[in-house]
């Protein structure tokens, strides 16, 4: 039985005991039963499983640990202490898609709008489909309540909507689309849309402020601003890591470190777990580390009302709609730093000005596609632990997305837009009235017509019972390799169809509770 | 080599001299001390900086009035080594863009307000998918430093509050009017 988070637990000091840059004099050298690099929603919650069964575990981190004081609303300040690559990180390919990767305590937890949703079962057919998995939802569904038990997983409260979200709502409702309030890992919010630079609220459970110093309270020792470089090995048994102390935000390189461990679980991340195997040359016969990169590309469109909606008040992600879910398509409210998104708004000079004026009578909403037909690669660059990131956007998949923008239209007459703003290279900047939108379905679209986001990756290091289809077993374990297992995003074997954080949570809580069955 | 060829050489080289002379000439004093950016490079951000917010426009404050020169400045600052070296590329390509793809064969900073503008135009909604990736990575660097600024922020009613349910239903209604609901 999973205990919730109490609250004396998340409002008391959630880093205390966390090893910090400011901590370490020279090199270190540590040994521990179970060594976890990672502390996003994959390995924060190995650490805290495993130590709570009462193993000795130590919790790697690259980035530092950030109090709720130190966030930033400014866009910029906030992508260059919370991203990777200062928030600059694209594939290339076909397109270029930025794709965001935080370097942080809490990982992607922190920076991402709290979805917490499960995937429908046929999603696990597919899995078996491609690499012949066995999982179920039904199996995973005990895991599933573990992790929406301590996070008290619940549907964003009517009161904190706010009119962007609501619009959203009524936009579907009015053309029939199934819509709902989103499930999020938040417990008092105050509709502040502030998820993506860091909740200033504590509001939302973020790894470093629940599993983390659930972790440290089972005895968990927890190192940030710890680079991982390699994972060492003899034969078929690592025996830990090697690595370098680095800087906070500057990641300049200090002191080495090396942490001796019985078993290593990988939680870097879908772009760094599979760059660490590569600089460690470790599973060089398995042809699918790194590749097999699947993305859920995004595009936004703006809905521009008669009257002010202040889009900057209500939660971050508040309704999402998934009718198409089955053909790959999911709808949802969105919101990130508004000098961010406003990059979005057409025009130079005084006209790009007067957009901004109407910034207050916008509403971004957005399609995310599974993007079943498109995949890429990650490779290790030479002298850096930085990914080399390739993509290739399907012309299917870019279909699929045209359809998506074209419901998204509907949603947005639906919702009372005067005007929409496609922001899709070839069509009109915007749109009018809802009969010429029909130039969004009949335009031919390619590739590079968009520019999408990409920030839900998969399958780098993707799972399969068959060592010639995947890099890990349905325990999490390389096929290569005895004591080494992989617990974050990578180890997808396709899409997850909805946003992959819960369904990461839930496949790390059944790696943890499998190992410590076999320990 | 004859004495032909030698001069043919010769005079090519002092063309590329003069090139380079010219390219690196006429940028002005550097408006920011203790600044990463040298003068060049701070001209060249003033420049992209005042025709993506122009002076007495919609919202008044122009970009190096709202301080996006020094704010860039700062980010490249606090940039990685291989951000910072792509950021610096961006600016010098689109500053020199305009030799290629017009509106006339000078450095975008040297362009009038309306061939800036022109220029900025084509770089958007060009055909070739580089020059808008150019484009769009530019115009997030100029967005996100005019916004920083705290009355752009206030002329677009935008507030970030931690609570803002509880600052009431319109919270800027006390704050300056100078909206404009005519689509641009």
């Amino acid at each position: 039985m999973t205990t919730p988070l109490t609250m004396l637990e998340t409002t008391a000091d959630p880093h205390l005991g966390v090893r910090a840059f400011a901590d370490y004099r020279g090199d270190i050298h540590e040994r521990c039963e179970v060594l976890v690099v990672g502390s996003g929603p994959g390995g924060a919650v190995v650490a805290k499983e495993l130590a709570e069964r009462g193993h000795d575990v130590i919790l790697l981190e690259e980035g530092t640990a950030m109090g709720r004081r130190e966030f930033k609303q400014e866009g910029g300040a906030a992508m260059q202490r919370l991203l990777r690559d200062g928030g600059s990180r694209v594939s290339r390919g076909n397109i270029v898609t930025p794709t965001m990767q935080a370097i942080v305590l809490g990982g992607g937890s922190v920076i991402n709008s709290a979805i917490c949703a499960r995937p429908p079962s046929w999603i696990f057919d597919k899995w078996n489909l491609r690499t012949g998995t066995s999982l179920t939802r039904r199996e995973l569904d005990p895991h599933f309540e573990r992790v929406e038990t301590f996070l008290g997983v619940a549907p964003t409260p009517a009161e904190v909507q706010g009119e962007r979200n609501e619009r959203f709502r009524r936009g579907c409702e009015a053309i029939g689309m199934s819509v709902e309030p989103i499930w999020r890992n938040v417990q008092g919010c105050k509709g502040s849309g502030e998820c993506f630079t860091g909740c200033r609220n504590g509001a939302k459970k973020s790894t470093d402020v629940s599993y983390v110093p659930a972790a440290i309270r089972a005895g968990a020792r927890v190192f940030t601003s710890i680079r991982v470089e390699r994972v060492l090995a003899l034969g078929r048994r690592v025996t830990g890591i090697r690595g370098r102390v680095v800087e906070p935000v500057t990641n300049i390189p200090h002191g080495r470190v090396t942490f001796d461990a019985d078993i290593v679980v990988l939680a870097a991340g879908c772009m760094a777990t599979p760059v660490i195997l590569q600089k460690s040359e470790l599973c060089t016969e398995n042809r699918w580390v790194g590749k097999d990169l699947r993305f859920h590309p995004g595009l936004a469109m703006m809905a521009m009302y008669e009257e002010p909606i202040d889009p900057w008040k209500g939660a971050t992600q508040g309704y999402h709609s998934l009718q198409y879910l089955e053909e790959g398509l999911k709808f949802e409210v969105l919101w990130s730093p508004p000098s961010v998104l406003a990059t979005r708004l057409p025009g130079v000079g005084h006209s790009y000005q007067k957009h901004l004026l109407s910034y207050d009578r916008l509403a971004p909403f957005d399609v995310i596609c599974a993007a079943d037909n498109s995949s890429g690669e990650v490779s290790a660059r030479p002298g850096t632990m930085s990914p080399d990131i390739r993509y290739h956007l399907d012309q299917a998949d870019v279909d699929l997305m045209q359809k998506g923008l074209k419901i998204l239209s509907d949603i947005c007459w639906g919702s009372g837009a005067e005007a929409i703003l496609p922001g899709i290279h070839g069509l009109p900047e915007i749109i009018q009235c809802k009969e010429d939108a029909e130039v969004i379905r009949k335009h031919r679209l390619e590739a590079n017509a968009m520019l999408p986001a990409s920030n839900h990756a998969f399958c780098t290091t993707r799972m399969s019972p068959n060592e010639r289809l995947g890099v890990v077993d349905e325990s999490g374990r390389c096929h290569d390799l005895d004591n080494l297992y992989i617990a974050d995003t990578g180890i997808f074997a396709a899409s997850s169809g909805v946003n992959p954080m819960l369904l990461c949570m839930a496949l790390a809580d059944r790696i943890a509770l499998g190992l410590h069955a076999r320990l | 080599m004859s004495p032909v060829c030698w001069l043919l050489l010769g005079l090519l080289g002092l063309v590329a001299i003069a090139i380079v002379v010219r390219l690196r000439s006429g940028y002005g004093p550097p408006q920011l001390t203790d600044a990463l950016m040298n003068h060049r490079e701070q001209a060249i951000v003033a420049a992209f900086a005042n025709a993506f917010f122009p002076p007495g426009g919609p919202i008044p404050m122009s970009g190096t009035e709202a301080g996006v020169t020094g704010y860039l400045d700062d980010y490249l600052k606090r940039s990685a080594p291989l951000q910072r070296l792509l950021i610096r590329l961006l600016l010098r390509y689109l500053e020199l863009e305009p030799f290629v793809f017009g509106p006339r064969a000078s450095r975008f900073s040297k362009l009038s307000h309306a061939e800036q503008l022109a220029s900025l135009e084509s770089t958007g909604t060009s055909s070739i998918y580089f020059r808008r990736v150019s484009f769009i990575s530019l115009r997030a660097l100029m967005t996100m430093a005019y916004l920083a600024n705290e009355e752009v922020a206030r002329a677009i009613r935008m507030t970030q509050s931690a609570d803002p349910f509880s600052l009431g239903d319109r919270v800027f209604e006390q704050l300056p009017t100078n909206r404009s609901k005519e689509h641009p």
